[in-house]
């Protein structure tokens, strides 16, 4: 909302501009932007082109001798009007137009004090015909803009709460409430003249629900012509186009009341008992009507309508029709000032996809004590800018008017809500600045009524936010609330979350965040057999239509970018939801039942070298097993108690022999492997790319198991190491299984305390086919020393099962 | 005894040509031990007679206590030597980065949302989550925005279906809370959001909110100050000045936002400081006690429990600290991006 200061000053004292943007910002109104066009353009003065010559290297340039009173200077301009003796408006070297700052500068080899400007280079009209040419009385070295010729404005932010600021009246009564001031009544008198307005048109409302009230005056032999300057002024101040003075003087009386109005040509209203008649309905089936916007509208029944006689002539409250248009040919008006229902104007903006201000206004619920005041102003506006003879009186259709509600407001509750005890003098006081009467006390509380164009306030609760607003939100002490008891026995809450993160961040992986949705065809091969992506019915685009199935598709993006952008080694997590349809359970509460399944994942990308390229990384790559680590660690970091437990499998758009099955505490928690080949490709990623994607939710939810507290062991344990060759399709771990189970030989698995894989080795002379794989296998008995002939009794038995067991070789 | 002065003389030629510790070592165990030269002198006395052998004896155990000696010396020769030479080899070249694990880089709205935690928890709030994927009426009609109110138009929404939406706000989460437990309620609810917005330098369609709730049956506007002003001193800095002015949201009233005194220029606004535009103030957030219409709506008597709402945007927070001049950054996760958020670690 833009308010211009002068015209403010109709209705207020104004305080200095900086003043009163701190005023309004205390009391709530959001101040966007201040323009002061005259203060930006100051450097831009009244200058006499004294001599116009030719430009010596350019044709259409002229070098213009100019004098401001004080100061005589050469300036090159490229306007056709420039022309000696001229006034004009000399931008010198330091001013500051909206578009640029003006320098000293050489034009084509002639140096230029300046220019000479035009209008819409100094930002007052959109376009303009050659440089602004000032009336001969002009002042020479004046600034050609002042404060009172183009007042500052202020560009306001109004929450939807509070429709009574979109107008000028109402943001002066603000003021008012915050200075003390009286408002001040403008001098507006409506002279009557001829017959009666009910017998010159006739208004039904047939549709109750969604109009309280309208009010129709006629305004007749009116000349439909172009504004007075100094509305048109006022009007374009704030952004608005100056049309004619019959649509100016509505518009004009919108933005001062806050009122939306319309007129119809009153020579273009169907009659009825012999008078152009207005109807407020509902449309009929099949009822179609050309907005001003030029568009066919086809009527749904759920919207309200003006119509004349037969057919619809408005949209109510959104915007007119073009058959009941005001021309250059029109000579009377019906002026329309209406209420009309608030959800109902809005359903209809929606639906047809409009929003005016008109609409903008009604939605958040119009004045009804403003009606038949704005309608007035705008038949005074047009008796006195087009000449128009206002019919007599009004006619008016409207429900008995609800008697004012009145609001309890209970002393105690103020101090409860705000933490400030106000004297109930204060109370009334506050209040009262905001035209909220108390009308009753007694030992309940105080009863209040508020103003008709204050429609948020129905409750002791907007009160008490009024109290606070006008005593100021900075009075309020500030506390700091009790809450010890409150946790007091309550766990904390799981931080597996944070710790899986830390885990990761230390493991050398990156976190990042990408959105959480994207394009459907990168999610559909992530999809669950035969379900689709949840999709969002109104995307931005199509690719950024379907909710996510999967981390990777976006880590695969990221890694891609940092690809093209030179990364030599890219390791990146994302911790964040996936969707997936669901079907919701039939004794689920409705509330639920159609909510997609969103479940909480970790991805992990690595690809490229080992060790970002440091000293030591030796050309080596990142591989699974760097994968297989950092999953581990991952693991470790959730503190579930339980190892992380890898199994050879087959994993779509992996690399069929580079892929496992995630499991902890035997649940599948995700896999891992190395990216399909194709996939790689297709992605036009550079590869080999690992990859994983964990369900943090199972695993958020895996009990950690307890730990207990085992002794040192007493006596010695005894290591033994076999090394052998087998073909790279046995797992080592199928391996390392065997002998933690075997290598105890007749004396019991107990004795083996563990066994690790201490060397794998692939290459010459083992054959390509092939791995040789080293174990490590520590003895020991808690309650004795093993001999050195248990021991390798044992461990030679155990080697011979394991050949038995498997087609492997034992190197020697 | 011509043997002894050739086995002396041999033996010392010896011990001066050791170059280790072990060479020492084979040399004593030869020449001294059982079968070593000097046993077998010692055990060839009795051939002798009698009157000569305790001048022989003599003889052999001075030239014995003569080796020893000598080889003793030998020993630490090497010894020294051999430190010597370990000292000179192991030189080590301090100035190489160190071999380890280098740690990934958190990502800056991460940050920014472990500090606002941290910033509040110790004040008894905990961290809750909700569906980002959200019924009509937990993201709005609970919280006070009726169907048909242009409320809502300050929230442009994305549909999965009539009912269905993308969250537009963290504040389901309250309502979640509120209708799953009972006060008092502490809570903080970071997480993704989504709006229908255009994406440019300032907006993108999912961005991420982080909301705090806290509800007893005393917590009132003079506490949600304190609270907050406690939270930006943590957050921002104890010199910096906090604003309360009044705003409209529809789940909470009175409502408010806050601002901090801008960092740049101090809180003057001179000079036309760009970062808070010249008015000496940043906005930070929005808060408000929560309003009686949100209580009735998950079956709270507003009579009988109350309390205050606030909520922010991480982007906003992570553009001002950090000076980032384009949200889009945030998604785009240009490892050279995110690196500059754990400084100093080039190496």
């Amino acid at each position: 909302m833009q308010i211009r200061l002068d015209w403010l000053a109709d209705f207020i004292e104004v305080p200095p501009l900086a003043a009163l943007a701190d005023l309004l910002t205390r009391a709530g109104v959001e101040v966007e932007a201040v323009v002061d066009r005259a203060a930006a353009l100051k450097g831009v003065v009244v200058a006499e082109v004294l001599e116009v010559a030719a430009h010596p290297n350019a044709d259409r340039l002229r070098v213009c001798e100019v004098f401001d009173g004080s100061e005589r200077a050469r300036v090159v301009c490229g306007a056709a009007n420039v022309a000696q003796g001229q006034k004009v408006a000399w931008a010198k070297v330091g001013a500051v137009l909206p578009a640029f700052a003006i320098e000293k500068r050489a034009i084509r080899g002639v140096d230029s004090a300046g220019m000479l400007a035009a209008k819409a280079e100094l930002g007052l009209e959109d376009k303009s015909d050659g440089i602004w040419v000032l009336p001969a009385d002009a002042v020479l070295g004046a600034p050609v803009v002042t404060e009172k010729t183009l007042p500052p404005a202020l560009t306001l932010g109004i929450t939807p709460n509070r429709p009574d600021l979109l107008s000028h009246i109402g943001v002066a009564r603000e003021v008012a409430a915050a200075t003390g001031k009286r408002l001040l009544a403008p001098p507006w008198r409506l002279t009557e003249k001829g017959p009666d307005c009910s017998s010159l048109c006739r208004v039904v409302i047939e549709e109750p629900a969604g109009c309280r009230r309208y009010a129709a005056r006629v305004v007749r032999n009116l000349k439909v012509g172009p504004s007075p300057a100094w509305l048109k002024e006022r009007l374009e101040a704030i952004g608005q186009r100056s049309i004619n003075n019959l649509v100016d003087a509505t518009n004009y009386v919108l933005f001062e009341t806050g009122q939306p109005l319309h007129a119809f040509d009153l020579g273009r209203l169907g009659v009825e008992n012999k008078l152009p008649t207005i109807k407020v309905r509902a449309p009929k089936a099949g009822e179609k009507l050309v907005t001003l916007d030029g568009v066919e509208r086809t009527l749904d029944a759920d919207d309200l309508i003006i119509a004349d006689s037969q057919r619809p002539v408005a949209l109510a409250g959104i915007m007119g029709g073009g058959d009941s248009e005001v021309s250059v040919d029109t000579t009377a008006v019906l002026l329309e000032s209406a209420y009309f229902d608030p959800a109902r104007v809005r359903r209809g903006a929606r639906r047809h996809g409009l929003h005016t201000e008109a609409s903008h206004r009604f939605e958040r619920g119009a004045d009804p004590g403003m009606t038949l005041k704005a309608l007035d102003r705008c038949a005074q506006l047009l008796a006195e800018i087009a000449q128009g003879e206002v019919a007599k009186g009004v006619v008016e259709v409207a429900q008995k008017p609800e008697p004012p509600k009145e609001i309890l407001l209970r002393s105690a509750r103020v101090a409860q809500i705000l933490g400030v005890k106000l004297p109930t003098e204060t109370v009334v006081q506050l209040l009262d600045s905001l035209e909220i009467r108390c009308v009753a006390r007694n030992d309940n509380g105080l009863r209040f009524q508020a103003p008709t164009f204050r429609p948020d306030l129905t409750r002791e609760i907007d009160l008490i936010e009024e109290i606070a607003r006008r005593y100021g939100y900075d009075q309020v002490p500030e506390r700091l609330p009790d809450a010890s008891q409150d946790y007091a026995y309550v766990p904390l809450p799981s931080t597996r979350r944070d710790d899986i993160r830390q885990a990761l961040l230390a493991a050398g992986v990156s976190e990042v965040v990408t959105w959480g949705f994207g394009s459907p065809a990168a999610y559909e091969p992530y999809c669950a057999a035969g379900a689709a992506p949840v999709k969002i019915r109104n995307p931005l685009g199509e690719e950024l239509s379907a909710l996510r199935t999967s981390l990777t598709p976006g880590l695969l993006g990221v890694l891609g970018h940092n690809q093209r952008h030179g990364a030599e080694s890219v390791r990146l997590f994302e911790i964040g939801r996936t969707f997936a349809p669901r079907q919701g359970a039939a004794d689920e509460d409705a509330r639920d039942r159609d909510l997609p399944q969103e479940t909480l994942k970790v991805g992990v990308v690595l690809w490229g070298g080992r060790h970002q390229g440091r000293w030591y990384e030796r050309g080596e790559r990142l591989d699974f097993s760097d994968l297989a680590g950092v999953l581990e660690n991952l693991v470790a970091g959730a503190e579930v108690g339980l190892p992380l437990v890898l199994q050879k499998a087959t994993v779509p758009r992996m690399h069929p022999q580079a892929a496992a099955e995630l499991k902890v505490a035997g649940k599948a928690i995700g896999s891992a492997g190395q990216l399909h080949p194709d996939v790689v490709a297709a992605a036009g990623l550079t590869g080999p790319v690992l990859s994983a994607e964990l369900d943090l939710d199972v695993l958020e939810a895996v009990v950690a198991e307890a730990i207990r507290y085992r002794s040192l062991p007493r006596f010695p344990g005894t290591r033994r190491d076999v090394a052998v060759v087998a073909p790279r399709t046995i797992p080592a771990e199928e391996l390392r299984a065997y002998l933690a189970a075997n290598a105890g030989g007749a004396l019991g698995p107990k004795v083996v305390e563990n066994v690790r894989v201490f060397d794998v080795y692939r290459g010459k002379p083992i054959p390509a086919t092939h791995t040789s794989l080293a174990f490590a296998i520590y003895y020991r008995l808690a309650e004795r020393t093993l001999t050195d002939v248990e021991v390798n009794t044992a461990f030679d038995q155990a080697v011979l099962g394991l050949q038995a067991a498997f087609p492997v070789e034992v190197r020697r | 005894m011509e043997d002894l002065k050739r086995i002396e003389r041999s033996v010392l030629a010896r011990a001066r040509r050791a170059k280790a510790p072990a060479d020492v070592a084979e040399i004593r165990a030869e020449v001294l031990g059982k079968k070593g030269p000097l046993g077998l002198a010692l055990r060839s006395l009795g051939e002798l007679p009698a009157e000569e052998r305790p001048a022989a004896g003599q003889k052999i155990n001075q030239l014995k206590g003569k080796i020893e000696a000598a080889l003793d010396e030998a020993h630490a020769r090497v010894q020294a030597n051999a430190r010597a030479d370990e000292l000179e080899s192991g030189a080590q070249d301090v100035t190489l980065p160190g071999r380890r694990v280098v740690p990934g880089n958190p990502h800056p709205l991460r940050i920014v949302e472990r500090d606002i935690i941290r910033a509040l928890e110790s004040l008894g709030f905990a961290v809750a989550h909700g569906p980002q994927v959200e019924h009509d009426w937990y993201n709005f009609e609970a919280l006070n925005f009726p169907p048909d109110h242009p409320a809502r138009d300050t929230q442009d929404t994305f549909f999965v279906s009539d009912a269905v939406v993308l969250r537009t706000h963290t504040s389901n989460v309250q309502i979640r809370t509120m209708v799953k437990g009972k006060p008092p309620i502490r809570i903080l609810a970071p997480g993704m959001v989504f709006r229908h917005d255009e994406i440019d330098a300032t907006h993108t369609p999912c961005f991420h909110q982080i909301e705090g709730l806290w509800v007893d049956d005393k917590a009132t506007f003079a506490d949600l100050k304190g609270v907050l002003h406690v939270f930006a001193a943590r957050l921002f800095g104890p010199e910096r000045k906090v604003r309360f002015r009044p705003s409209f949201f529809p789940f909470t009233e009175p409502s408010a936002e806050m601002d901090v005194s801008c960092a740049l220029c101090g809180g003057s606004g001179k000079g036309g400081c760009r970062p808070c535009k010249g008015t000496g103030w940043i906005e930070i957030m929005g808060a408000g006690m929560v309003d009686p219409a949100v209580f009735e709506a998950v079956g709270y008597d507003p009579e009988k429990v109350q309390g205050f709402a606030f909520g922010m945007g991480l982007e906003r927070i992570a553009l001002l600290r950090w000076g980032v001049d384009d949200i889009r950054l945030f998604y785009e996760n240009d490892l050279r991006f995110l690196e500059q958020f754990r400084p100093g670690d080039t190496r």
